[in-house]
């Protein structure tokens, strides 16, 4: 495969121009710059808030830094929290064209939108010279999810995904998954699984963090209704979801914007540090792909068995789907049929391979389901985070990003 | 190391790893039916559908349920090879605090 290449040395698998607003006063405009172009060339982020916050700003600057991105337009009102000029220069650095359009100083709404679309049409032009470089599987950085999960999930798509994660693991990759929420009752396998004594009790203090969390939010993990559905226990259950992650060593204990050293399988921590402050950890399916994206993932398996149809911007969305009655209903927007194995027709190994190969061609070019209809959700909320601890990256000697070891903490 | 159940077992069980003891169930079964599970029959003694789970032998009052390769609860009652394994003969083993990783006790038995 070919990725384009960054000034960073990463390699990206898109080339998209970013159109970020930077206060929710600024997203009409934006919008209406990002929609005069194809969804799978300029995509809209950005975040609402008018207060500062360091989470968003450090999100953001690994967003408009992420491989996949090419080029960006900064849309500001004039006034808000947002340091622009921070973000502005942090991207600058990076080797990518950026431009920053103010409505307040550009004449308001109409005049804005113009500056805006005459500032993308230029950098799509300079786009065409991205240099493309070979790019291998241990290149790629993959992240795994789950939403509008069925009593299938945890039988077919999350473990084929985990196959395919042993696979791309195997392959030097660096494979990605989260929601430490889900996984109550897993501690004690995670912490086997890590590399480290002192990582394993950073795997299980995330957990019993989120755990912490989700009381204090009143939302107990294991309902009355799970066991109707044949899960006996809060372990089978949280299980289910922990399958996606496979059967490889955890080789780290990464946050939001922390980008992993090297190839090998991580575990995200997506809770928020310190007393519940700004209500759910995260309020949707996208604002935990958003994080994995922040993290590097050039692409995200969504495990999903109802029938999600979300899509991302940034990277692409591959949607394995658990069952064939969902598949066959939502046919547009399903990517991989997971649910072949309930009807004997395909094993967990088949389905993993599937799932890889498919990875693969979509790092190639080839467009998912969600990227053909134009789907680019994107969220971006208030919330705060600790620096990692220093048991978290013990495979960190090579390839240690300089960004990390800024965020990481001495050892005491 | 294959997931699927071996070819002499009923297409309506899964096997998600080689070290379980429990077969998950992927289209109904009903109670009194005959199952073959890995060559051998077993009489289901409750029906279940989609998610529920039946013994892949026989296992002990006291013996770890192990499905995914991980232990998922204790069993509370001796279970016999096909019958339906949940709330009623399982119960689960979950602290829910890190001090069993933290005393060196959070070994699975089946790593």
């Amino acid at each position: 495969m070919q990725g384009f290449l960054r000034n960073d040395g990463r390699k990206g698998i898109r080339n998209v121009t970013l159109v970020v607003f930077l206060v929710e006063c600024a997203h009409h405009v934006a919008r209406q710059i990002t929609a005069r172009f194809a969804p799978q060339e300029v995509q809209l982020i950005g975040f609402p808030g008018c207060y500062p916050s360091e989470y968003a700003q450090m999100m953001l600057e690994r967003l408009c830094t992420h491989p996949n991105v090419g080029a960006v337009v900064l849309v500001s009102l004039g006034c808000e929290g947002f340091n622009k000029l921070a973000l502005g220069d942090l991207v600058a650095a990076s080797g990518r064209p950026v431009e920053i359009v103010t409505i307040q100083g550009a004449g308001g709404t109409r005049a804005s939108i113009e500056a805006g679309v005459g500032l993308v049409e230029t950098m799509r032009e300079e786009l065409g010279d991205t240099p493309r470089v070979e790019m291998d599987v241990s290149d790629l950085v993959v992240g795994t999810i789950c939403g509008g999960s069925d009593g299938a999930s945890g039988l077919t798509s999350s473990p084929a995904i985990g196959r395919a994660f042993d696979r791309l693991v195997a392959q030097d990759a660096i494979c990605i998954f989260e929601e430490t929420g889900e996984l109550i009752g897993c501690e004690t396998h995670m912490a086997a699984r890590a590399v480290t004594p002192e990582l394993g009790r950073a795997l299980a203090a995330s957990v019993a963090k989120a755990a912490e969390y989700y009381a204090t939010l009143g939302y107990p993990s294991f309902a009355p209704g799970n066991a109707d559905g044949g899960l006996t226990t809060i372990e089978e259950k949280s299980m289910g979801a922990y399958a996606k992650s496979g059967r490889s060593q955890i080789a780290g204990l990464i946050k939001p914007g922390d980008v992993p050293p090297n190839g090998g399988l991580y575990l995200l921590d997506v809770v928020p540090d310190g007393e519940v402050r700004f209500g759910f950890p995260n309020i949707v399916d996208t604002a935990e792909i958003v994080e994995l994206i922040a993290c590097g993932a050039h692409l995200t398996l969504f495990s999903t068995g109802r029938g999600s149809v979300v899509g991302s911007a940034i990277s692409p969305v591959i949607k394995v789907c658990s069952n064939s009655a969902t598949y066959r209903r939502m046919a547009d927007d399903m990517d991989i049929n997971a649910g072949r194995i309930l009807d004997g027709e395909a094993t967990l190994d088949d389905v993993g391979a599937e799932i890889e190969q498919l990875t693969v061609a979509v790092a190639e070019g080839r467009t998912t389901c969600s990227e053909e209809l134009g789907h680019t959700e994107f969220i971006l909320t208030y919330k705060s985070f600790e620096p990692i601890g220093p048991a978290c990256l013990p495979t960190a000697a090579t390839g240690w990003r300089s960004d990390i070891r800024d965020r990481q903490e001495e050892p005491s | 190391m294959s997931a699927n159940p071996a070819s002499t077992s009923d297409d309506r069980l899964l096997l998600l790893d080689g070290q379980d003891n429990v077969l998950a169930i992927t289209r109904a079964v009903r109670a009194g039916e005959t199952l073959l599970i890995e060559g051998a029959s077993a009489t289901v003694d409750r029906g279940a559908g989609i998610g529920f789970k039946v013994a892949r032998h026989a296992i002990k009052a006291g013996d770890p349920i192990v499905k995914y390769g991980a232990v998922i609860g204790v069993a509370t009652a001796d279970i016999a090879g096909g019958h339906l394994v949940h709330t009623h003969n399982v119960e689960s083993r979950y602290l829910p605090s890190t001090e069993a990783v933290a005393r060196g006790t959070g070994k699975d038995s089946t790593d």
